[in-house]
């Protein structure tokens, strides 16, 4: 059995999921993004965090069935972390896992190849966590069940002209304007989390796809600007005072 | 060696092997499976036939030639024993599944391995339709919440059709072979079988059907039938009797108004009005229901 990791990148590969076709774009023809409908509350899980943090061996062992089952020898799952926080619990509960995938009913070595994102929208702290990672990672498994390859860096290009519109130019696009709109609401006065700006920005990109609109991918300030001032403007809105 | 084996019994019908087998091909579950047809003996014509369509499939596919008809049982046994992989599947020459039947049934797999239950003591069936020639299609949901040996001896909320099931190699060998003295009905005591020695039947959430019995009584003998009821109640006739009189009664009246459909299905009403009239003195309550609920839907 073997399975491909995709650790880190979250800069690329959040807010906004990369398709399956992209990922497989990215990391191989060989690889294919690893779903587990059957999953308890896995409906709106696009990449595997939850799945192989959730310290629970016999969900281990259903997924090491389903490897076996669903994939052919030269075909492989891959599975994404994008967030993984690097700090050790993290790693005992992924170790945990892949030990786990082997009591699968073929009972066969599983074979881990890590993977990371080569880019320079990377930042060189992250490339260094993520190395530790899966070193620490490679260490806490049973090296009876589970091996490690060397790891794959696996080269993003991200495209530069106007009108092209990939998941991944989105997602920077998204972090892009969310930073310029924390420090425009800082300027008023108001704190927002990292993560809420993100998520604010990736809906409202959503909204405007829907409507057949893009934003001009050299105006990102002035749309935050804009966005920031429409926020405010609606809290405004909304808040009713009792007389 | 594949992960799924789907073993298919075949009879002059190259036709209906030709319906399965597509329907086998366009499932969405992603694993790899071989196809075993055991050929129980047809006529030149209709094999040479089941050949080429088996030629053109782009299934991998085992053929085993039987030179002469055996019957159903023992062209089971013969599909058993060839059997290798990990998980088998049935379909019966002339039934189709519907293109997520697989997947369904593995995701319902791999949550029976999340919950802790042995797998080579369960059988995933699902809800099916059920489609008479000339007719719609019917749904019928395969409730496997309640007393299973009961449900499967009166036949109302599990049905016992090989052809819904999936489960491991080992799961169904836990059970008896295929009882060679029941050219019909076999599927019942297998089920049956499965059940006393400990086994359970499960399926996967949702009320979708999953695949499709395309139903015909023709040609099917009516006291053949009733024989092979009367092999299973006396082979069962401990469990059977474990529910009283009244459960007895119901599922031998049960048994007398399907023996009834096939003679009147066969141009026999004369012997179909006889088990009703069985089914009458069997369980008269139950027998007025059917006689009502009949009238009712005119």
């Amino acid at each position: 059995m073997q399975i491909a990791m995709l650790i880190g990148g979250s800069e690329i590969l959040t807010p906004s999921p990369l398709s399956p076709q992209e990922l497989q774009e990215i990391c191989g023809q060989g690889y294919t993004l690893f779903s587990a409908p059957w999953v308890p509350q896995a409906d709106n899980q696009m990449y595997n965090g939850d799945l192989m943090l959730r310290d629970d061996a016999r969900l281990a062992a259903a997924v090491g069935c389903a490897i076996d089952c669903e994939y052919a020898p030269d075909h492989h799952p891959l599975f994404v972390l994008p967030d993984v926080s690097f700090d050790a619990d993290q790693v005992t509960l992924i170790a945990r896992f892949l030990d786990g995938l082997c009591a699968a009913p073929s009972g066969d070595a599983l074979r881990v190849v890590p993977m990371v994102l080569d880019s320079l929208h990377i930042s060189a702290e992250d490339v260094t966590a993520q190395s530790r990672f899966i070193d620490a990672l490679a260490k806490s498994v049973d090296p009876s069940r589970v091996r490690f390859s060397d790891t794959i860096a696996k080269h993003i290009k991200v495209p530069t002209s106007e009108g092209t519109e990939t998941s991944v130019l989105r997602n920077l696009a998204i972090r892009d304007i969310a930073e310029i709109l924390i420090g425009q609401l800082a300027q008023s006065g108001v704190r927002i989390a990292r993560d809420d700006a993100q998520k604010k920005v990736a809906r409202l990109w959503r909204k405007m796809a829907d409507a057949s609109m893009q934003i001009c991918a050299y105006r990102h300030a002035v749309f935050a600007a804009r966005m920031a001032d429409m926020i405010l403007l609606d809290l405004a809105q909304n808040v009713r005072v009792k007389g | 060696m594949a992960t799924l084996d789907v073993l298919i019994p075949h009879f002059n019908d190259s036709h209906g092997l030709d319906l399965s087998l597509a329907s086998i091909a366009r499932q969405t579950w992603g694993g790899s499976l071989r196809v075993i047809v055991v050929d129980d003996g047809s006529c030149a014509d209709e094999l040479a036939q089941a050949e080429r369509v088996i030629l053109a499939s782009p299934l991998e596919i085992d053929l085993i030639k039987s030179a002469q008809n055996e019957g159903r049982p023992v062209t089971r046994n013969t599909l058993l024993d060839a059997a290798e992989a990990p998980f088998l599947a049935w379909l019966d020459a002339g039934d189709i599944w519907y293109e997520g039947k697989l997947q369904a049934q593995f995701h319902c797999i791999y949550q029976m391995i999340h919950a802790g239950i042995d797998l080579d003591s369960i059988w995933v069936t699902c809800n099916y339709d059920w489609k008479w020639e000339g007719r719609r299609r019917y749904k019928v949901q395969q409730n496997v919440g309640g007393d299973q040996l009961k449900d499967l001896f009166v036949g109302d909320k599990l049905r016992a059709y090989l052809w819904t099931l999936l489960g491991t190699r080992a799961a169904f060998n836990l059970t008896s072979r295929f009882d060679e003295r029941l050219p019909r009905l076999q599927d019942l005591d297998y089920f049956i079988s499965f059940v006393r020695v400990g086994g359970q039947i499960v399926a996967p959430e949702g009320t979708a059907s999953h695949c499709c019995y395309l139903k015909s009584d023709v040609g099917r003998n009516a006291s053949e039938i009733r024989a092979c009821y009367a092999t299973i109640f006396n082979k069962h006739k401990a469990s059977l009797m474990g529910y009283g009189p009244q459960v007895t009664r119901r599922v031998r009246a049960k048994s007398d108004f399907v023996v009834a459909r096939f003679a009147a299905n066969n141009a026999a009403p004369i012997l179909a009005a006889q088990y009703k009239l069985n089914a009458f003195i069997n369980d008269p309550k139950y027998a007025l229901y059917r006689l009502k609920t009949s009238l009712m839907r005119g």
